[in-house]
């Protein structure tokens, strides 16, 4: 019994090893080469694997250094210690989307003072001395979007069920309040209250939303806030044999909406490519560096038309339905 | 006759459970619904499952933290293979055989040198959440054949924990492993002196419970079609709640796998008895409190009522 246990210590340790060899192991390229770094909120999820794509892309691109960081918990304070690190090594730019938008504003100062230049995206720190802010049009936005693209699914009438993930998630609330404004426009439509929080967990979306169906029968369209929910209530309605009767609108990714949305379970999502953004962020950046500032107005190759104004640098998000899902491979 | 009713410890659910679904079935249509229903049974399928196994744990004086965590590792690896080609109950067995060194690891860990194990459980909480999160990349597994999801549908999850609750309640009677897991949990020097190999009935006990987790890993995947590093995050409280509100004596010894079924139906009906009268999310938290508070000074009476004899 005692050697099984030495051999299973032993793999452990081992695989313990890798992974810690594996993670000190990215190469350092000359001194020379232009360094700009991203620091996003938290390590792990499938959304900041996406992002790092776009930030490696950027890489080859540009042919500058793209690092990107993330600690293993979404908090500032961690934040504040890699934004720290950076500024001992000099780094030319740094990237931030950070945890908490006025904890995070001391260490933007510093660094800014230590000479490297300091913007945000994906989410913002408005009363820092970041120099732009890049986002894919803005929460509240999207939130409108969702529920126009469902009102007019609908016809502007009947019961609409929102639902969203944790109650204290900003950028979720924020969502929220863009659907609330939208649906305000619509007599005929019905918010129903209270609305569902299923704090990210697929299982709780599905039957919540199984029995939101139940409680009120005639729901006629759910709009989505967070991303385990559209896939959930699309499952919901599948299994409910409710496809096409139940309008369904949210926030995604396509790899986990993409059998919904062929079905119909699922009538569509609003959303942005992160890859693109991240890319997108670092080409803006990189311009920057070289005394080139953002235009509004401009038309940009494989991003769209983006707006720059006060600071906030947007580029156009994108409806994914049944006809198009496949284009986007996250 | 009084005295029996008093012993039973898992009296006070029952009469809850009972209590609760007469009321919801008679004054609420959108319980009795065929899809409401079927939802709460599929609920309480997969809590029950789990809470089965963390009775077995519990019973021996441990606890078993890391139930959800082994729960989304076994079912991550079934997806995977599933999405690799594998045909599905093959990648179910071997979800299964997952979850069941999963467990083995927790027996191994706790029996060897003694370690506590509320501490090692919550060591391997974060290192199977964290293992599946690496090699996962926090990919889905979503592209699942309609035999496979079949399994999370309809009535599955209910009967699955119907048989195991079963086979587990008639087991830890009739055979010898079931006296000897309550007996290491009773007085475990006492047990070590009647010849009992308490390490050995450990490592079986936390084995079983990965094995359950792993299997209400392979229903919660199907019926959501989808299987995903963070399902069931946050589930092992619920699940020690449900063991609890069944009358399982936390420090072990005492309780029953029927006690902990109906717990966990418990606590999956008052929740969707909230929802459905429209109770804000935010407040379930209270009542499910409550209920643990109350299942806690219920045990109290019983205990001090037992030493008056």
């Amino acid at each position: 019994m005692i050697h099984y246990f030495r051999l299973i210590a032993l793999s452990i340790a081992v695989m313990t090893m890798t992974l810690l060899i594996a993670s000190c192991a990215q190469e350092q390229p000359g001194d020379k080469t232009r360094r700009i770094a991203f620091v996003f909120k938290v390590d792990g999820l499938l959304y900041s694997e996406v992002c790092k794509q776009g930030a490696e892309q950027a890489a080859k691109d540009l042919g500058i250094r793209v690092d990107y960081l993330a600690p293993d918990k979404a908090e500032v304070g961690k934040q504040i210690a890699i934004i720290e690190q950076l500024i001992a090594e000099k780094a030319d730019a740094i990237i931030v989307s950070p945890n908490d938008a006025d904890a995070i504003v001391p260490v933007i100062a510093k660094a800014m003072d230590a000479g490297i230049k300091v913007f945000t995206w994906d989410s913002d720190a408005p009363k820092s001395q970041r120099i732009f802010y890049v986002a894919a049009a803005d929460d509240v936005q999207i939130g409108v979007d969702i529920a126009d693209a469902l009102a007019k699914q609908i016809n502007g009438k009947g019961k609409v069920q929102i639902v969203s993930g944790g109650r204290g998630a900003a950028n979720l609330n924020l969502h929220v309040t863009g659907m609330e404004k939208a649906f305000a426009k619509y007599r005929g439509i019905t918010l129903v209250k209270p609305y569902i929080y299923n704090d990210d967990d697929n299982q709780k979306a599905r039957s919540m939303a199984v029995a939101a169906l139940q409680k009120d029968p005639d729901i006629v369209g759910f709009a989505c806030a967070n991303s385990p929910s559209a896939p959930a209530v699309g499952e919901a309605i599948t299994s409910l044999k409710k496809i096409g009767k139940i309008g369904v609108w949210g926030l995604a990714l396509p790899s986990e909406t993409r059998s919904y949305l062929k079905s119909g379970a699922v009538s569509g999502l609003m959303l942005w490519d992160p890859a693109k953004l991240t890319a997108f962020t670092a080409r803006a950046v990189n311009d920057y560096l070289d005394g080139k500032q953002p235009t509004d107005g401009a038309e940009v190759e494989g991003v769209g038309k983006i707006t720059y104004k006060n600071g906030v640098l947007l580029i156009p998000g994108a409806t994914i339905t049944k006809n198009n899902v496949d284009q986007f491979d996250f | 006759m009084r005295r029996a009713l008093r012993d039973a410890r898992e009296l006070p659910a029952v009469v809850l459970l009972v209590a609760a679904a007469l009321w919801l079935l008679l004054s609420k249509p959108s319980f009795r619904s065929p899809g409401n229903l079927a939802v709460v049974g599929q609920d309480a399928g997969m809590l029950g499952l789990m809470a089965c196994g963390e009775t077995l744990v519990i019973l021996t004086g441990g606890i078993d933290l890391s139930v959800a965590s082994a729960l989304a590792m076994s079912a991550c690896l079934c997806g995977a293979l599933i999405m690799a080609g594998t045909p599905w109950p093959a990648a179910a067995i071997a979800a299964i055989g997952l979850g069941l060194l999963a467990g083995w690891v927790n027996g191994a860990l706790v029996t060897w040198r003694r370690l506590p194990p509320i501490l090692v459980t919550l060591a391997t909480l974060l290192l199977f959440r964290g293992i599946t999160n690496i090699l996962t990349g926090a990919a889905p597994y979503n592209l699942l054949p309609e035999a496979y999801k079949a399994i999370g549908r309809g009535g599955w999850p209910m009967l699955a924990l119907v048989v195991v609750a079963s086979v587990l309640s008639i087991g830890i009677g009739r055979s010898r492993f079931g006296r000897h897991l309550v007996a290491s949990g009773g007085n475990e020097s006492a047990a070590r002196l009647s010849g009992i190999g308490v390490p050995s009935v450990l490592r079986r006990a936390y084995a079983l419970s990965g094995m359950l987790a792993a299997s209400a890993g392979l229903l919660m995947a199907a019926a959501n079609g989808n299987a995903q590093w963070t399902l069931a995050d946050g589930w092992e409280l619920d699940v020690i709640a449900a063991v609890v509100i069944g009358g399982v004596r936390l420090t072990g010894g005492q309780g029953s796998v029927f006690g902990a079924t109906v717990g966990a139906l418990i606590i999956v009906i008052l929740r969707n008895a909230l929802f459905l009268s429209g109770v804000p999310t935010e407040q379930y938290g209270l009542v499910t409190g409550g209920v643990i508070v109350a299942a806690a000074l219920s045990e109290r009476w019983r205990s001090t009522a037992a030493d008056r004899r």
